[in-house]
């Protein structure tokens, strides 16, 4: 990825003539280029960098987020107290199932849908359009809310036609095994339908002459799809199995927050809501740090091999 | 980051003027200049007798649809039902009520957290939006010391999970005394490194005898920003407006974070309901229905536009 496409420069060196006035236009026509990204750079620096760095120091100390309590240096301490947490571990299982899950319902069930209805003509399409992208404008926390009253126990929606077909009812949240899964099931639900249409973008997208082609190859509707629709969509797929890895925190974090508080029991908590209750509840900003320092190595490195994986990918149809 | 690979990237290609990728990339559906629909009438010939997965594929959409904009209905149905019949589950209400918005309004100030909200929301979308501007600018204008090396930093950004820079950032905010105000909430994301990528995607297709041209004319580089790029980057821009402004507007984790006063933004405002001991449903509702509304209409007026945004970014 991050093709660098390339750039024309447009603004030669400004040649000076004389001495004096020259040298300070210059200076600034050196300067101009930084001063326009200087805003931006700034922000970064400040609000992600700074803090990038702190969170390293902070990992080494004894602290409770109290300006008047002074911070106690205590070395590699707060790591391997980390790593005998057995919370912790209960916490990345969970996320992986987090990720699955959205890997499934941002990826899968998207190109599982779209290949369905490959066939629709584009005007009728539009209507399907304007209803699935819907819920991702939902907020986050509309969304749990209104969940949280479909699965309310006793009467919710969700129960009311589940005792239609004579199920038992379920209180979905309050149990370790459903919470998990209603959580999952709620991010899905929030992500499943703009996933539909980024994938129907990407088949789109794809030229009318590959199809020609295997039409002339005499290959079955199944062997198209097989060699020339799923390579070609890779990069499409891939960029989406990212976003749905690398942004699976920011997804689900308000609804726990909202409707599980990471409970029962600690089954929902997942890495990033483990961080945030170890740093804004129990006020152990040692350990929160020492705990953001490792899984932003881990996201880093995830992070990295996805990219590397896309740049691979991605030289289909140039 | 996002933004680079994608194969709709290519509409971003070097376009004549006005500078727009053409309708029909809204369609989502990309055609190469004198490819004239052939993608659409092959993948039909070809596929001629396929009625039957076409009627297979209006039931996937239609179950598709039910299933993502039930919850929606569901949620403005339950706001105007009495509130003793809430958990009636007809699809009509026996008769409409506007009691739960009336709780709502009662329990939290609505009105004074949707304007905290409006402020953050336009602030945060504008102060990025320039932000994002100046610095793709310069990349895509300048070839300058360290180019690749702050690009670099733009994109590492990326890499840095929320959730790990929280601490130290909300010890700053807690220094600067911006706990429990706006700016607490807007200054930290008055710069992305999202919003930058974005826009410096679109400045790589810009028509570069467009900047020439007014080099030319002796215009400087800051006046060529605002008469030249600007303007015919109005479809972009506005792609980009929309994108943080819904961002900004549905946000919870940062004012959750900064801002824990019962008269902070929408989302949070939302919450309290739920720290009840017994939920009030119908007012939960009603305050959960008025926060999306805006967006709504957001949404009503500008559709194809929301959407060609989101997809194209995306963003989920």
């Amino acid at each position: 990825m991050l093709v660098e496409l390339p750039t024309v420069v447009l603004e030669p060196p400004r040649v000076a003539s004389s001495p004096g006035p020259a040298l300070r236009a210059r200076v600034l026509a050196r300067a101009e280029p930084y001063l326009y990204l200087a805003p931006a750079l700034a922000g970064l620096l400040v609000w992600v960098y700074r803090p990038l760095v702190e969170t390293f120091d902070y990992s080494f100390y004894n602290w409770n987020l109290l300006p008047t309590t002074p911070k106690v240096g205590v070395g590699w301490h707060n790591y391997s107290q980390l790593f005998h947490l057995p919370a912790l571990w209960q916490a990345v299982g969970t996320t992986g199932i987090f990720m699955a899950g959205l890997v499934l319902f941002g990826v899968l069930l998207p190109l599982l849908i779209g290949a369905l209805t490959q066939h629709i003509s584009p005007k009728s399409r539009t209507v399907y359009r304007a209803l699935i992208f819907l819920p991702v404008l939902v907020s986050p926390v509309v969304t749990a809310t209104v969940w949280e009253f479909l699965l309310a126990p006793a009467g919710g929606f969700v129960d009311t036609v589940l005792g239609w077909f004579g199920l038992a009812q379920t209180n979905w949240l309050q149990q370790p095994n459903t919470a998990k899964y209603a959580v999952v099931a709620i991010s899905g639900w929030k992500i499943l339908g703009v996933s539909v249409l980024i994938v129907t973008a990407g088949l789109a997208a794809i030229g009318g002459e590959y199809y020609e082609a295997a039409a002339i190859d005499g290959a079955n509707r199944r062997q198209v799809f097989r060699r020339v629709t799923l390579p070609l969509l890779s990069p499409t797929l891939l960029f989406m199995f990212i976003m749905a890895l690398l942004l699976s925190s920011q997804t689900v974090f308000p609804i726990l927050n909202v409707l599980t508080q990471g409970g029962p029991e600690g089954a929902t908590t997942d890495i990033y809501y483990f961080l945030y209750q170890y740093g804004f509840t129990s006020f152990n900003i040692g350990l929160a740090s020492a705990a953001a320092v490792c899984f932003f190595l881990v996201f880093g490195i995830v992070a990295l091999a996805c990219v590397r994986l896309l740049d691979r990918f991605s030289f289909y149809d140039n | 980051m996002s933004l680079v690979t994608l194969p709709y990237a290519e509409t971003h290609g070097p376009i004549a003027t006005p500078y727009e990728a053409p309708e029909d990339a809204l369609d989502l559906r990309r055609r190469r200049p004198g490819e004239a629909r052939s993608a659409e009438i092959d993948s039909r010939t070809w596929h001629r007798g396929s009625r039957r997965s076409a009627i297979g594929g209006h039931v996937v959409l239609v179950l598709l649809a039910l299933f993502t904009v039930f919850p929606i209905v569901w949620m403005y149905l339950t706001s105007f039902r009495p509130p003793g019949d809430l958990f009636s589950s007809g699809l009509v209400a026996g008769s409409l009520s506007t009691a739960n918005y009336s709780t709502a309004f009662a329990a939290i100030p609505v009105g004074v957290l949707l304007e905290h909200t409006v402020v953050v929301a336009v602030a945060v979308s504008l102060g990025q939006l320039l932000t994002s501007l100046l610095a793709a600018y310069a990349f895509a204008r300048f070839r300058f010391k360290g180019r690749n090396l702050l690009f670099l930093v733009f994109i590492g950004s990326w890499l840095v999970p929320f959730q790990v820079t929280m601490l130290p950032n909300y010890v700053l905010v807690s220094r600067l005394g911006l706990l429990n105000s706006l700016a607490g909430i807007i200054v930290p994301q008055l710069s992305s490194a999202f919003a930058v990528l974005l826009l410096r995607q679109h400045l790589n297709g810009f028509p570069v005898e467009l900047l020439e041209a007014a080099r030319v004319e002796g215009q400087s580089v800051w006046a060529t920003l605002w008469t030249v790029v600007v303007p015919n980057l109005g479809p972009a821009l506005a792609a980009l407006g929309i994108l943080l402004f819904v961002g900004s507007w549905n946000e919870y984790f940062w004012p959750l974070l900064v801002y824990r006063a019962p008269d902070s933004v929408i989302q949070l405002g939302i919450q309290g309901f739920l720290s009840a001991a017994t939920v009030n449903y119908g007012a939960l509702m009603a305050a959960s229905g008025l926060a999306t509304l805006p967006i709504f209409a957001i949404y009503a007026v500008l559709q194809r536009r929301v959407v060609s945004a989101f997809v194209r970014s995306g963003l989920r």
